[in-house]
């Protein structure tokens, strides 16, 4: 997974997807997920997935990252079809554009809306510990990269000896940087409580409302093309 | 192993549904447990904690990876292994690794590691605190086959029925069966269509023992191929971890174990 990429495509993007308040984005997000949850044939998903792969394309991030991040699934339902859970048939073919797409939708939410925003956003129904936690895991996240890499390159100098031993240095020093981390929060203040987080400059709100009617009539039109479609075959 | 990392649309929504409506009380028990054992200021490890988690399950070796959440257990106690396993599960979800709707699901399935890994990990600890690698490699084990049985529990009751087959099945001109057995034929309505329904897995009964057991069997398989490598890393970082940073282990005990193991001198033999 291409983490540090998506999130610096979330914080430097400059496209009209970036600049859509995240209320709206969060909320056109989850009916673009029922729509695709929703559909029963291959065609009207496969329209589905290449519209939002049309998305992708306007929300100026580069498509092939998104494309690649989104095929994921595959290897599962691979898997699935290995173990005879699933035929290779127009069933198998509508759950893995199902898969790609659901993908697709979480990956473009993540790669137009830097991370803390989300948190911020969507988590407010969540309790403050648990808000604290997943902001706290995503700046983790980018010091234990960048700890990783060096991790990394001193494997390499010394002839990648010893993996484990490095896997163990990793969590230990990941704990030291947690402590500074925590001593460094209780000097600010912080107790345990939501951190403060300050939003981007978002677009106006016509154009979140705009973004969640376009949602909606997605959810509403592949809803009628699949009863259309069905109709036709039954 | 037991990580789903299944995408949207697999399972019925009523499978959803439920798994949503117990993680979140879930995930609010152990916000409480957090509070209430004192543990707010292994918070800030907490993150780091996932972190690792995210990271591990990000690097893959073919399509296994290492979960490392029977470690985030002993290391950070169960209510914070819980909130490690939920943060973990969403934050890959968001990056396409399993189903966002399945992150519920993804919790409760693999935080019940952490949960079985503390406990496991340290009531063979406390008896034998000389052997911190077979407890390690013993809990990790345990925890997993816990958790696999779990995962296997949620195939075999809800299979993958998303309606879908049914549709399918009848443009196909294929035969189905009902409920109760009885044969139809295409063109006829379906009893169960769109989300919700799991009685038509396959178009019926008669197909559905021999994909499940398919599928269950190559899960069975992998997961006994695949658990002593998760064992033996958990039990090499641990036993790492004892001889570098002994309190990072003790540390994970609540207060109230904390105080008193510190009062016993029970880890003073840890080298």
């Amino acid at each position: 997974m291409k983490l540090a990429l998506i999130d610096h495509f979330a914080h430097t993007g400059d496209s009209v997807l970036h600049r859509l308040p995240t209320g709206s984005k969060l909320i056109a997000s989850g009916l673009l997920l029922v729509a695709v949850l929703s559909i029963d044939h291959i065609l009207p998903s496969l329209l589905l997935y290449a519209g939002l792969l049309v998305l992708a394309r306007a929300s100026r991030s580069p498509v092939r990252v998104l494309f690649l991040t989104s095929l994921y699934p595959t290897l599962f339902v691979l898997l699935m079809v290995l173990g005879g859970g699933l035929s290779l048939t127009s069933t198998g073919v509508l759950l893995l554009s199902r898969a790609l797409s659901s993908t697709l939708v979480a990956v473009l939410l993540v790669a137009t809306t830097p991370y803390p925003e989300l948190v911020a956003v969507g988590g407010r129904w969540f309790p403050p510990l648990l808000r604290q936690s997943l902001l706290l895991c995503y700046r983790a996240l980018f010091l234990m990269l960048s700890l990783l890499d060096d991790i990394r390159t001193a494997l390499r100098l010394r002839g990648r000896r010893n993996l484990l031993t490095a896997m163990a240095l990793f969590v230990v020093r990941g704990f030291d940087l947690a402590e500074e981390q925590y001593s460094v929060m209780r000097l600010r203040g912080v107790d345990g409580g939501a951190m403060a987080y300050n939003p981007r400059q978002c677009g106006s709100a016509w154009m979140g409302w705009s973004a969640v009617a376009l949602a909606t009539l997605v959810l509403v039109g592949t809803s009628l093309l699949d009863t259309l479609w069905y109709g036709e075959i039954g | 192993m037991s990580h789903l990392h299944l995408p949207d649309g697999i399972f019925p929504i009523w499978v959803v549904v439920i798994s949503w409506l117990i993680a979140i009380p879930l995930l609010y028990l152990a916000c409480h447990f957090v509070v209430r054992w004192g543990a707010l200021r292994r918070v800030a490890l907490l993150g780091v904690v996932t972190a690792c988690v995210v990271l591990a399950m990000s690097v893959g070796v073919g399509i296994y990876h290492l979960n490392l959440l029977v470690l985030a257990g002993v290391l950070l106690g169960p209510a914070l292994g819980f909130l490690t396993a939920f943060s973990a599960s969403l934050l890959l979800a968001l990056f396409g690794h399993g189903g966002l709707s399945l992150v519920g699901l993804n919790s409760i399935i693999t935080g019940v590691e952490p949960v079985m890994g503390y406990f496991l990990f340290h009531a063979v600890r406390r008896r034998w605190p000389q052997f911190v690698r077979i407890a390690a490699a013993l809990a990790t084990v345990l925890a997993l086959a816990i958790s696999t049985t779990i995962l296997v529990g949620v195939f075999f009751f809800a299979g993958f029925d998303t309606g879908i087959y049914t549709a399918l099945e009848r443009h196909d001109g294929e035969r189905w069966m009902d409920d109760a057995g009885n044969q139809r034929h295409g063109h006829e309505s379906s009893p169960v269509q769109g989300h919700g329904a799991h009685e038509s897995m396959h178009g019926g009964g008669a197909e559905e023992p021999s994909t499940r057991h398919g599928l269950l069997s190559l899960l069975l398989i992998t997961a006994l191929l695949l658990w002593p490598l998760e064992a033996a890393a958990n039990a090499f970082i641990l036993h790492y971890m004892s001889r570098v940073r002994p309190a990072l282990i003790v540390g994970s005990l609540n207060s109230q174990a904390l105080e008193s193991s510190a009062s016993s001198g029970r880890h003073a033999e840890l080298p």
